[in-house]
Formats: C-alpha cells, sequence, structure tokens
C-alpha cells in the first residue's frame, strides 16, 4: 500500500517545488552506479575507453541522473507514488558538475479514484545546461 | 536502417528476480536512501510487503532477462547508438523476493533527418508480469537513436 506523502488539494496547477541539488559527481559514484545496475559500459567508467571514443573523458549513465530525478519526486510524495517517470537525456553529465532539479505542476486529475499530480521534470548544471527534461504522474492523498 | 515491419515483434518470454540485496546496493549507489529502499521493517510499516524497489531498478535485470535477438535483428550501428529516453510506467512499486515474466518488443521504429545524417529512432518495451499475482507491475520503455554509420 502506498501512503502518499502530499495532499491532493494542498497541490496546485503551476506550482513549483523547492528544487533539489545533487554533487558529488566523480568516476568513483559512475563505477559504483555501473556495477549496482549492471550497465557495464566502459564510456561511463574507464577514462582512456572514453577519450578513445573522442570524449574529453568519462560522463554519467543517463540513467543515474534519472535515478536522481525519481529520488527528488520520491522525497516530494513519498515511496510507490510514481505511476510514470519519462526522462529524455539532452546532454552529457560531467565528473564534477552538479546538477539542480526542479519539478512543476502541469495538471492535477482524478482517475479511477486516484488524485494523480503531473509535473514537468528538469534537471540542469549551475550554468543552466539542461541534461535531463522529463515528466511523471504522482500519487497524491 | 531499422527494418520498421518488426514493430510490434516480441521477445521470448524471460525471467527475472527482484533481489532484495541488489535492490540495497542500487538504491546506496544512487543514493536514494528511502527507509522503505533498505530495511524491511521500514517497508513493513510504511504498508508494503516486503523492501521496496527504487522506480528505475529494473534496469539491474531488464538486460539479462530479454533475449538479445531482437535487437540485432534491427540492424543497428552498434558503435553510434546514445540511449536518448526512459519511461517506466508502475502500477504498484516492485516488492523483493518477486518473481517477474520479461516481455520484450519493438515498440516504435522513426527516423530522422539530422545534422549530421540521419538519425534512427528505436523504443523498445519491456513489460513485467509478477509471476505469483499474474499482475502486470510495470512497463518500461527505452528510445536509442542510431547514427547510420
Amino acid at each position: 500500500m502506498v501512503k502518499p506523502k502530499l495532499k491532493f488539494d494542498e497541490v496546485r496547477e503551476g506550482q513549483e517545488f523547492p528544487a533539489w541539488e545533487r554533487g558529488d559527481l566523480n568516476i568513483e559514484l559512475f563505477q559504483a552506479y555501473g556495477e549496482a545496475s549492471g550497465d557495464g559500459n566502459p564510456m561511463h567508467t574507464d577514462e582512456e575507453y572514453a577519450r578513445d571514443l573522442g570524449y574529453p573523458g568519462v560522463f554519467a549513465q543517463g540513467m543515474l541522473i534519472m535515478a536522481f530525478a525519481a529520488k527528488y519526486l520520491t522525497d516530494l510524495f513519498g515511496v510507490g507514488a510514481i505511476q510514470r517517470i519519462h526522462s529524455r537525456f539532452r546532454k552529457q553529465t560531467w565528473p564534477g558538475e552538479t546538477l539542480r532539479f526542479v519539478a512543476t505542476v502541469t495538471k492535477k486529475s482524478q482517475e479511477g479514484g486516484k488524485n494523480l499530480v503531473t509535473v514537468d521534470l528538469k534537471g540542469a548544471n549551475r550554468e543552466g545546461e539542461e541534461k535531463l527534461l522529463g515528466e511523471a504522474v504522482l500519487l497524491a492523498d | 536502417m531499422a527494418d520498421k515491419s518488426l514493430i510490434g515483434k516480441e521477445t521470448p518470454p524471460g525471467r527475472a528476480e527482484a533481489k532484495a540485496e541488489e535492490m540495497i546496493a542500487f538504491a546506496q549507489a544512487v543514493g536514494d536512501l528511502q527507509p522503505e529502499y533498505l530495511d524491511e521493517a521500514a517497508a513493513k510499516r510504511a504498508g508494503f510487503q516486503g523492501l521496496a524497489a527504487p522506480p528505475t531498478f529494473p534496469m539491474r535485470f531488464l538486460f539479462d532477462a530479454l533475449d538479445p535477438d531482437l535487437f540485432f535483428e534491427l540492424g543497428l550501428n552498434l558503435a553510434g547508438i546514445v540511449h536518448a529516453e526512459q519511461e517506466f510506467i508502475y502500477q504498484r512499486p516492485i516488492i523483493a523476493g518477486e518473481k517477474f515474466v520479461i516481455t520484450g518488443k519493438v515498440h516504435d521504429i522513426w527516423e530522422k533527418e539530422g545534422k549530421s545524417g540521419v538519425l534512427d529512432f528505436v523504443t523498445f518495451e519491456a513489460t513485467g508480469l509478477e509471476e505469483k499475482s499474474k499482475e502486470h507491475v510495470f512497463t518500461a520503455r527505452m528510445t536509442l537513436i542510431s547514427k547510420r554509420g
């Protein structure tokens, strides 16, 4: 059973939730994610391999950035609240960058007895370069 | 170029298990430290039947569960592949110990003229059916872009 954290009545369309920042992005993190996720692609974990492919070095797995976005939404709405989450990976994320995630309510709806909140999701670095754009549908109380 | 006649084609069903230790390692690696992901007692207090999995966790088992033949049949230029989009749709969270029948299929194929040539877009879909309850718990969709070589 999912117990949503947010009250449907207290959410309004256009509302922007407090942003969340994630730093400490480095090759050790990409290696740890590679191991935990089973994503063995060495362009995220091996500097030499990434440079041979023509990149300046390793960069984060897109799915790691999506996992951050899911954490941000779960902190706001509660475990199990995510009904749907969609991400577009726009640009690579490099070691040393800090990403800022922000969600904005675009729609409130009630379907099959569920209170649903749709948000637009954005993850960008401090210079405003967009890394992840997405949308999610979340359960409210 | 990707063969559009493959749209709708399915893989043979594969099997996967949501293992508690892998779920915990995943949550820790991504820094998503919800008590319901890490501590079974906390998950039960919150009303779940066991440890819950983070929403992007299926990446851990999807590739292993799916027969890769269909992917190779598409004939994409493997050197030029980028993971462009990802989607998860949930009926409810995945719970530790659950076993799933995973079926993959080619959801869509299209192409676009890019600045440096033609790009092939392919969306794969994987569905997870929980073995005991026969509940369709999740759908995952992955869109890849492949630059023609």
